[in-house]
């Protein structure tokens, strides 16, 4: 995982946060900032095998994932994806796109700084997302690769499970949140959970949406 | 509230979608033509339907598409979803349109107002 918040061309959105837990690893709560991050427009049939020849990844079906070691790739309509790489490696990724799809009418857009990720693991995970999500969150109904785009109280963003229920650890879900709601997001996320015994953040600015 | 069926992303709360207005209204090919009433007429004229009525939903926080939906006003059952482009389908639903057998035209309020005289005059 990606500790990294500050370097000396950018700082992340929750430079000022350190990683929370809850006790007896019920929750974890953490950002893992600057993955790297680009929507791809068009047809699936046009990015397909561009996506497929950069990355190795098959284009994903309606509200799924596909991943792999590195990347994953998530469905957000259908006639558009994001595409998640690792840390700076988004003009690379950029730069062999616009190779494979060179012609193509399709749109590749590097929205690294957009968003930043925040990762919600362990086996109180879901009960967490439950507080602030109109989501149905069973495990049956929100399945590991599983996507959606959604409101986490007053906050919209990208929820997609990444690891089992089963694993060891819990399950883990990764919340893509603009950068200007990442604040307001962890703090939420953290007065949700406040149930399980996680200390509550207080936001920067503005105020929490009281549940 | 209620949960829509989006076509792209499957049921989700009411609360994740933007209600887009009425559907099928075509936008005016030649309007330097149009008289200011005309004009007027596709802007702000709706039927504001009491009963089944076909709208427009937008899924703001998920897929960000359009599509169309059959909605009974009256009773918020909705009847079915479809794509933008395609002609709404043929569907049943049972009148009166309400749950208290209101007349179907002409809003709620005013039906369920209906007072007699001694009410009237004794409140
Ligand atoms: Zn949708």
């Amino acid at each position: 995982m990606n500790a990294v918040k500050n370097t000396p061309v950018r700082r992340s959105p929750l430079a000022h946060r350190t990683a929370m837990s809850a006790p007896d690893d019920v929750l974890h709560l953490s950002e893992r900032a600057f993955d790297a991050k680009i929507v791809l427009r068009g047809l699936p049939e046009a990015l397909g095998p561009a996506v497929a020849k950069v990355t190795g990844l098959e284009l994903p079906s309606a509200t799924r994932s596909t991943a792999s070691e590195t990347h994953r790739l998530l469905w957000q309509s259908p006639d558009e994806f994001l595409l998640l790489g690792p840390m700076d490696s988004e003009s690379a990724l950029m730069s062999a796109l616009a190779v494979e799809l060179e012609g193509q009418h399709v749109q590749t857009v590097n929205v690294t700084d957009y968003h930043t990720t925040l990762v919600l693991s362990g086996p109180r995970a879901r009960e967490t997302l439950m507080t602030l999500s109109t989501l149905d969150l069973h495990p049956r109904g929100f399945t590991p690769d599983q996507v959606a785009g959604t409101t986490f109280g007053h906050a919209s963003g990208w929820l997609v499970q990444t690891v089992d229920d089963g694993a060891e650890g819990g399950p883990s879900f990764d919340i893509l949140v603009r950068w200007s709601h990442a604040d307001y997001l962890f703090c939420e996320l953290t007065h949700g959970a406040r149930a399980f015994g996680m200390p509550e953040a207080k936001p920067v600015s503005g105020e929490l949406m009281e549940i | 509230m209620f949960v829509i069926d989006c076509p792209n992303c499957g049921s989700r709360d009411q609360s994740e979608f933007t209600y887009a207005g009425e559907a099928h209204i075509a936008r005016p090919t030649e309007s330097e033509n149009m008289t200011d009433a005309e004009w007027a007429e596709f802007v702000f004229m709706r039927t504001n339907t009491k009963g089944l009525f076909a709208e427009r939903w937008w899924h703001a926080t998920g897929c960000r598409k359009f599509f169309n939906m059959l909605r009974n006003t009256a009773t918020d059952e909705i009847h079915a979803v479809y794509r933008i482009g395609e002609k709404p389908p043929k569907v049943t639903a049972n009148l009166p349109l309400t749950p208290a057998g209101e007349s179907s035209i002409g809003s709620g309020n005013d039906a369920v107002k209906i007072m007699t005289r001694d009410e009237e005059n004794a409140s």
